[in-house]
């Protein structure tokens, strides 16, 4: 058979159109940002212990060190003048300007001479609860209450407690 | 004269490409009523890990699908931060489905020279999704940071590409 020119224009002209229709299945693409900040990592010195100083013991009492180094007594306990008390001093390091939390214990035991024992509580810190790295930076102080009992054994008592930090 | 015919012919083809052609109402009409919206994909949101601090051992920080986000190794999270996940959305044929072409790894740098990697990059809808009835549809990806070891601190960067095709 033999095809005209007519027909095969036909043919010709469908195959281009065909082809103008091709970009139906294009795909899209989209480019995201992706972030990530890595912050200084938040850590904690000790600068200085506590420290309650000499003290008398009569029937008990307690002696509280304030974070500012301060000593007051209650009940039948006698500070010796001589001696001072000194809260303890740590420094924190960090992020600039970011917060956290300062988690203090909720007691600890001064160990003495022949298995005698105090009880250290009542912590509290200065800043309190939460503190901010102005300039990356900041220092804690941490006060508390030691619990003495009657005729407490004399002697020296010593002990240790933690204070823990972390970013908000 | 037969060759005179056909070039004739050849000429008449580019002719009825054109919109215009009488001889365009035909089988062509039909093709492009078949023409399905393109499917189209714009990002909307930037994926976000946060903020991380870097240990003494490496570590990952892991955007799941579902925004929460977790970390391994030593590397720990700032709780006050929030990582975001990308969220893009979608356009196209209504009710078609598509396939998801992540990317098998990203650099995030922090331009002194110090990078990490992201990779494990997963979607919500996992490797298709499904335009809704109104032919939109969001997506949201997420991915895995790969943290080194005492990482230096710093704000890091990159792109990421997410493509689309119909099924």
């Amino acid at each position: 058979m033999k095809v005209s020119p007519r027909f095969a224009c036909r043919i010709l002209g469908g195959v281009v159109l065909v082809g103008l229709a091709g970009p139906v299945s294009a795909a899209d693409t989209a480019t995201a940002n992706a972030t990530a900040t890595i912050i200084t990592p938040i850590a904690i010195a000790t600068d200085t212990d506590l420290a309650f100083g000499e003290l008398a013991a009569g029937t008990g009492g307690t002696v509280t060190v304030d974070t500012a180094g301060a000593r007051s007594v209650t009940g039948d306990v006698t500070l010796v003048s001589a001696s001072s008390g000194a809260a303890a001093g740590f420094t924190v390091t960090g992020q600039d300007g970011y917060t956290y939390t300062i988690t203090l214990p909720a007691s600890a035991t001064l160990s003495g001479p022949s298995g005698a024992s105090m009880t250290v509580d009542g912590f509290t810190s200065n800043p309190n609860g939460t503190g901010t790295l102005a300039g990356g930076t900041q220092s804690v102080s941490v006060g508390a209450t030691l619990n003495v009992g009657n005729n407490q054994t004399a002697g020296v008592y010593t002990g240790s407690f933690s204070v823990s930090v972390d970013y908000n | 004269m037969r060759g005179t015919g056909l070039f004739h012919c050849v000429a008449a083809a580019c002719l009825w490409a054109a919109p215009t052609s009488l001889f365009a109402a035909s089988a062509a009409a039909t093709a492009s009523a078949n023409i399905v919206v393109p499917i189209t994909i714009i990002n909307t949101s930037g994926l976000a890990f946060g903020d991380i601090q870097s240990g003494a051992s490496a570590g990952t920080v892991t955007l799941e699908a579902d925004g929460s986000r977790s970390a391994t190794g030593g590397s720990l999270l700032v709780p006050g931060s929030s990582g975001a996940l990308a969220t893009f959305s979608v356009s196209g044929d209504p009710g078609a489905t598509y396939s998801i072409t992540l990317p098998d790894s990203a650099t995030l740098a922090d331009g002194s020279g110090n990078v990490m990697v992201v990779s494990g990059f997963t979607s919500a809808a996992g490797a298709t999704g499904q335009l809704g009835a109104d032919g939109t549809e969001s997506l949201a990806v997420g991915a895995t940071l790969q943290i080194n070891a005492e990482q230096p601190v710093g704000t890091y960067s990159g792109t990421f590409q997410v493509t689309l095709d119909y099924n």
